[in-house]
């Protein structure tokens, strides 16, 4: 009878547990490093990725509530379908439409990013968030209140409990969970990918061919596959806009040396990640390879690979677009499990 | 009767291990006293004049205190990285040591401000959490030290003055190492020893300007400078 019971509590028990993991949302998501590619940045053992805090991550980055006024979540200026950036506007509105400084940046394969933001202010992925949470022209809001707002929802608490152990939300767990989220929004799937590894889908025609042919002779240097940024910073040959006067990467280091350099960005989903470059003055990808071909503005920190001028054919300039092209990875711009969390 | 005889004995050294005091061992309370020309500086509402010229009121009052070190018969040393906020008199202004080995120490050491590693190492949690306001955003880094108030000489937004000072990266990095002297401080197994060390801002204000040095938030020649002047305005009271 005693025997039974014990069995029958651990059955229990097993049953518990089984509809916690459940409600934490299942199997931990796996991080994948993709064959040929360097291994990720990102200290995985000191934020290991699960269900519960990937989930609390997807939840706040599409909640509001990290705003001032409850009107503006990250994915505001951060959408799925266009690689997680803001399109159509060259520079980003915010809360009470205030309009920022720079166009917002996607986010894919962050785990390999050493630097964050156009000026690489940042020096790691967990302390991102704090910057559109506190910016005036975007969220306007402080960490402290986000705390507190999040410690006095049930929903949260719960989540909280679930990732963390205990219900109680702290600026560390917020930002680690917003990591966890992040963390997995990798893109490996395009077509370029599926002609990397010979697979059904990647077959090029002449043309992308062609296309790859120019990049990796003219652009490959500063956009290095398989991430399509060596992860630096460039003079690109951009006058500073005289509105907004940003020279970049010298207002974070007060080295004249950094005057008008910028993060080399990713070009993974670039047909979706309109308008370009900083302050999103260029609308169209031709407008970018017009800019390189004619453009650039020699200054005392231009580029050393900008110095002699890239030139290219028409039917060239028409196959690189062709190229760009297939590095739209529509699996995962439409992957479910990176989109608004229904309830 | 051995068995109990053990028993009892386990249960002293439990009780001596928990309270961080153990035979050979002794704890001692650093508290920080911010001072203005040698008298308490009250957070607020006092009005303090500078040889200088300029008078003001000092509304916050924060820093950072990291690798704290004794130094003499023995050797002591503790890693933790602490916020000191004056606002909370007291209780936010000491560093509580515990183990220690006992024996007189005639030098401490510490440095004000955060190491280079807890600036790099991600979301961070206690003393180091980032809702605290300590921590830059756009150009990642703790404020080591911040010192807000007013003055009439600042031609600013409500008068105020702001010294953010922080910054890891070289050539403009603002921890920095504080020797003190001790007067042959001895550490009692089993006891706690108090150690009082003076914060005297007037020495900081001295050596500006409120006119012209007001107003600063960001890792630079300047915040390494400032960061110079406030290693220096610490003192061993007793």
């Amino acid at each position: 009878m005693n025997r039974l019971k014990s069995l029958s509590l651990s059955a229990l028990l097993g049953l518990f547990f089984a509809l916690l993991s459940f409600t934490a949302g299942g199997e931990d998501p796996v991080f994948v490093v993709p064959a040929g590619w360097p291994q990720p940045v990102y200290n995985f053992s000191k934020n290991p990725v699960t269900a519960a805090g990937f989930q609390l991550g997807r939840q706040l980055f599409y909640d509001p509530l990290l705003s001032r006024d409850t009107t503006v979540s990250c994915a505001n200026c951060h959408l799925q379908a266009t690689g997680f950036t803001h399109v159509d506007h060259a520079l980003s509105h915010g809360i009470d439409d205030k309009i920022g400084r720079r166009n917002s940046p996607v986010i894919m394969n962050m785990a390999w990013s050493t630097s964050f933001m156009w000026d690489g202010g940042v020096n790691h992925l967990d302390m991102q968030p704090i910057n559109p949470i506190t910016s005036a022209v975007e969220m306007d809001e402080t960490m402290e209140n986000v705390v507190r707002k999040l410690n006095g929802s049930p929903k949260y608490r719960d989540m909280f409990a679930a990732a963390f152990g205990d219900g109680t939300a702290t600026g560390q767990r917020t930002l680690l969970a917003l990591s966890q989220f992040v963390l997995m929004l990798n893109s490996y799937n395009a077509k370029y990918d599926k002609y990397m590894r010979h697979e059904p889908g990647g077959e090029f025609t002449a043309q992308e061919v062609n296309g790859l042919r120019v990049f990796r002779q003219h652009c490959a240097s500063c956009h290095t596959e398989p991430l399509f940024t060596n992860g630096g910073f460039a003079n690109n040959g951009l006058p500073a806009d005289t509105a907004l006067m940003d020279f970049g990467r010298w207002h974070i280091t007060e080295n004249p040396a950094d005057s008008l350099k910028f993060k080399v960005p990713t070009l993974r989903n670039i047909q979706f990640t309109y308008p370009y470059m900083h302050d999103g003055r260029f609308k169209k990808l031709q407008q970018v390879i017009s800019h390189y071909t004619a453009g650039i503005q020699s200054s005392a920190t231009l580029d050393e690979k900008l110095r002699l001028p890239i030139v290219l054919s028409h039917e060239e300039k028409v196959d690189l677009v062709a190229f760009l092209h297939t590095l739209t990875d529509r699996e995962f711009l439409f992957d479910k499990r990176f989109g608004f969390p229904h309830e | 009767m051995a068995q109990w005889k053990c028993f009892f004995q386990m249960t002293l050294l439990g009780l001596v291990m928990g309270s961080g005091v153990s035979a050979q061992t002794g704890a001692m309370n650093i508290t920080f006293r911010p001072r203005f020309d040698g008298a308490p500086l009250v957070p607020g509402n006092e009005l303090y004049h500078t040889p200088s010229g300029d008078s003001l009121y000092l509304d916050v009052l924060r820093f950072y205190v990291s690798h704290v070190q004794l130094e003499g018969e023995k050797g002591f040393e503790d890693n933790h990285c602490r916020l000191m906020d004056a606002e909370g008199g007291d209780s936010t202004l000491t560093v509580v040591l515990k183990n220690i080995p006992a024996g007189n120490y005639g030098s401490l050491k510490f440095m004000v401000g955060t190491d280079s590693l807890s600036n790099v190492s991600g979301a961070m949690e206690g003393d180091l959490d980032p809702t605290l306001g300590m921590y830059w955003a756009w150009n990642s880094g703790y404020i080591n030290v911040k010192m807000e108030g007013r003055s009439k000489s600042c031609k600013t937004l409500h008068q105020a003055f702001t010294f953010h000072i922080g910054g890891y990266l070289p050539p403009y990095q603002t921890i920095r190492k504080v020797a003190l002297p001790l007067n042959g401080i001895n550490v009692k197994a089993g006891e706690t020893t108090t150690v009082l060390v003076n914060v005297d801002l007037m020495r900081f204000f001295t050596t500006i300007q409120l006119a012209q040095t007001n107003t600063l938030m960001k890792p630079s020649k300047q915040a390494a400078a400032l960061a110079d002047v406030f290693s220096g305005i610490f003192s061993f009271a007793r």
